[in-house]
């Protein structure tokens, strides 16, 4: 390889052993083996169960390893070497870490195990399907501008295709022989995944990175072609009240269009999640069942809260002077901009509903539309609203996103259960406690304690705070924001709860 | 040293941008702008001058309402900033000194087309051959682009939906020599086909020297000078004089020199008032003038910020 692309065959040893400090970069292997500690934490009766998920995670690492940025830096690119080989180098060095990640991390979990009954090649085979996994979500990183999206994009497809195959990564572990004294027998172990299982991944990893490498480059002349024929055939002229001053601004549906548009490369991918959801429920039959409440309506509760973190996630790195320059009220466009992802994240909510409501007619479940239950509709969509709109409350509040969304959902909790006291009030305090309007959605009380008067109280209540914390929000970056050539300062301040109240 | 009395109103002209004593101050203490009175009258080219942190940012992000006054008004064509900012914005054209944008994945050709749909004056075939002017790629993702590229762009969509108004500032930042020469050939191109008004804040005075009609120099948020240009050049002169032995000063000038510099016996003024005045008193105080000239802009302005700084 280094012989066709330099013609100095010495130089790509000297370029591989450059590249391979990252390996040891602390967020090639102690990031991952962190994560891996705090989810697994030594588990006795199912080891390496947790090697497993690591070796299923792995296929988002090399998000991690690059920084969610596969393009090299203009630093990168001044290395004289060609850029495909050069990216391949680079994913090398990152399976070598994602190798290093999972040998350790399997040596940890070994440990744990109490009892045999293994096939010796069963801790290979992971290891090798983990760096399969890595590869394959090089090749993802490598062949996407976006690259997040594409990992996930791509994982959805695969999922489905293994799920099909029977083959599913999550089949893959076992349970061991019980503790001296339980009564039940020893369970027999048959793993799905073998030493040629594991092998066939790491190939199939392999063929997927060198394909995208060599696809990068000529999706992205198809892409300069693409732009190419877009240019004007827009060319109708100016008419000319539009050009009278004072100019008027744009409609609020034109600034609402262009929200949605903004948004649909990330909430896409949520619908995306959402119609594999619902396909699966449509042929299978919800989880667990409808009428339980089960299956992906369980997961929709913090879905709905944490979308708020998604709608806001390009403006939360960078939202300069410029975008804020466009002609329109800065209140409305952020309240446009929730009530965007909020149609997004009812469309998903819908496609999910419509999957499970499918399902339940088709495994007999229910024998008609009639008898879905009023907790689904309109249940399900007025609770997720709801949850938005705390998401929405607590995103506004803070400067930092994640954090306050994760302390956010703790807080949400605790103040809806100290309000569930109302319980305690008789016949209308129990139908008016809050859990009983998030009920839908299996949140803190069985679906069927969903009360319809609990989620016209509720529900509203929660988006006049979201509204509420939008408009405290625009009044006070306009009156604290820093000076835009002053970085450290440019990021609008956090509002305290208290100001907000 | 006292600080000359200098013109800071344009008393009389239609004023398309105009702010009343505006005063701005950051978190935790810092006073952007101290009673800024900034007249800018309808279809001239003001520049603005001052020093880093002088406030004339802030000043562009007051009348865009990105950032709300303090105290004081503002308004745009006649509209108050603070009372309408979705109609005051949709009259500015602004190119910030920091281009960037949440959206960096979307294509230049996205951006342009998402910033296209704010305007209803947006001129595609406009925007088209600012683009080819420009030598921009449409292919190209924003994030891609180099500093000079991102400012390109911005220039782009500051021009193409012709707007009345057009704030720039530091609008050469980040470009070539080459491509900020083209920028002023720009300007002058666009104005010739849309009459507008244009507040040009920069460091680089020579280069809006050759369109500027009106300047003010801002220190501290405060506005030391606003004049017209001609003004400016008219009542702002250097005077380069030999003294005798002894001489005891021009104690008539003290008011209204700028700048002073002493080498040997020739002494160098910089002083704001009709030639003919200062030459006299000059004269009377036993001084011999050599030579009174014109200041560039750019001289102009220096001197007035350095007289600032030691007021």
């Amino acid at each position: 390889m280094s012989a066709a692309a330099l013609r100095r065959p010495a130089r790509w040893p000297r370029v591989a052993w450059a590249e391979s400090a990252a390996i040891w970069h602390p967020a090639s292997i102690l990031t991952p083996l962190v994560i891996f500690l705090l989810v697994a934490g030594g588990s006795w009766d199912q080891p390496l169960t947790e090697v497993r998920d690591l070796a299923l995670l792995m296929f988002f690492f090399p998000l991690l390893h690059w920084r969610g940025r596969p393009a090299p830096g203009s630093l990168d690119q001044a290395v004289p070497v060609g850029s495909a080989p050069y990216a391949l180098v680079r994913v090398a060095c990152g399976a070598a870490a994602a190798l290093l990640t999972l040998v350790l991390a399997t040596l940890l979990n070994l440990s744990t195990v109490r009892a045999g009954g293994y096939p010796a090649s069963y801790p290979a085979a992971l290891i090798l399907a983990g760096v399969g996994s890595y590869l394959l979500g090089s090749a993802a990183v490598l062949g996407g501008e976006r690259p997040g999206r594409v990992v996930v994009v791509l994982l959805l497809p695969a999922l489905l295709v293994a799920d099909a195959a029977g083959v599913e990564l999550w089949s893959w572990g076992r349970t061991v022989p019980p503790l001296p004294g339980d009564t039940a027998g020893p369970a027999p172990f048959r793993p799905s995944l073998t030493l040629a299982a594991g092998v066939l991944w790491l190939a199939a990893g392999c063929v997927a990175v060198c394909a995208s490498a060599w696809l990068g480059g000529r999706s992205r002349r198809l892409a300069r072609a693409r732009a190419a024929r877009l240019s004007a055939d827009r060319t109708a002229p100016v008419p000319a009240a539009a050009l009278a001053v004072p100019r008027r601004p744009v409609t609020l549906g034109v600034v609402a269009a262009r929200q949605l548009a903004l948004q649909a490369p990330g909430m896409g991918v949520m619908l995306l999640m959402a119609v594999l959801a619902a396909a699966l429920s449509a042929w299978r039959g919800p989880r667990g069942g409808l009428l339980a409440g089960g299956g992906p309506l369980m997961a929709l509760a913090m879905v709905a809260f944490f979308a708020p973190v998604l709608v806001w996630l390009d403006e939360d790195r960078r939202r300069g002077d410029w975008d804020g320059a466009r002609a329109v009220d800065p209140f409305r466009r952020v309240l446009l901009q929730a009530l965007g992802g909020l149609l997004w994240l009812q469309a998903a909510v819908l496609v999910v509903l419509a999957g499970c409501i499918a399902g339940a007619l088709r495994t007999g479940e229910i024998g008609t539309l009639a008898q879905v239950p009023g907790w689904v509709l309109p249940g399900v969509p007025l609770a997720v609203a709801g949850l938005y709109s705390l998401g929405t409350f607590w995103r506004m509040i803070s400067g930092h996103p994640v954090e306050a969304a994760l302390i956010g959902w703790l807080v949400t909790v605790e103040v809806l259960f100290m309000l569930d006291g109302m319980n305690e009030w008789g016949a209308i305090g129990r139908v008016l406690a809050p859990s009983h309007a998030f009920a839908a959605v299996r949140y803190m009380a069985p679906v069927q304690a969903w009360s319809p008067a609990a989620a016209a109280i509720w529900i509203p209540l929660c988006a006049a705070l979201a509204v509420f914390s939008i408009r405290r929000r625009v009044r006070r970056d306009l009156h604290r924001t820093g000076p835009a050539s002053a970085p450290h300062v440019a990021r609008p301040a956090p509002l305290r709860l208290g100001e907000v109240l | 040293m006292t600080f000359p009395a200098l013109p800071t109103r344009l008393d009389g002209a239609e004023l398309a941008i105009h702010t009343r004593a505006v005063s701005k101050r950051y978190p935790p203490d810092v006073l952007a702008l101290d009673g800024l009175d900034l007249q800018v009258p309808t279809g001239a080219v003001y520049v603005l001058i001052g020093p880093n942190g002088a406030g004339k940012s802030t000043t562009m992000r007051i009348l865009l309402d990105l950032v709300r006054a303090d105290r004081g008004t503002a308004s745009v064509v006649g509209i108050d900033t603070a009372a309408q900012p979705a109609l005051v914005r949709a009259q500015i054209g602004y190119v910030p000194e920091v281009v960037d944008t949440a959206y960096g994945w979307l294509t230049v050709r996205g951006l342009l087309k998402h910033h296209a749909a704010f305007y209803h004056a947006w001129d595609w075939a406009y925007a088209d051959a600012l683009c080819k002017r420009l030598g921009l790629r449409m292919d190209e993702h924003f994030r891609a682009l180099s500093k000079g590229g991102a400012r390109r762009v911005a220039l782009v969509t500051a021009l193409a939906h012709r707007p009345p108004v057009l704030l720039l500032d530091e609008p050469t930042d980040g470009l070539d020599p080459l491509a900020r020469d083209d920028f002023g050939a720009l300007l002058v191109d666009h104005m010739a086909d849309a009459p507008t008004t244009i507040l040009w804040s920069t460091h680089h005075v020579h280069e809006a020297e050759r369109m500027a009609d009106h300047m003010g120099v801002l220190r501290d948020g405060r506005l030391l000078l606003q004049a017209p240009v001609d003004a400016v050049r008219s009542g702002l002169r250097r005077y380069r004089a030999e003294v005798p032995d002894g001489w005891a000063g021009a104690p008539g000038l003290n008011g209204d020199v700028l700048v002073r510099a002493r080498a040997g016996r020739e002494i160098t003024w910089t002083v704001w008032g009709e030639e003919r005045h200062v030459a006299e008193r000059l004269s009377a105080s036993g001084a011999t003038v050599r030579e009174a000239g014109r200041l560039s802009l750019e001289d102009a302005a220096l001197a007035l910020l350095r007289a600032g700084e030691a007021a």
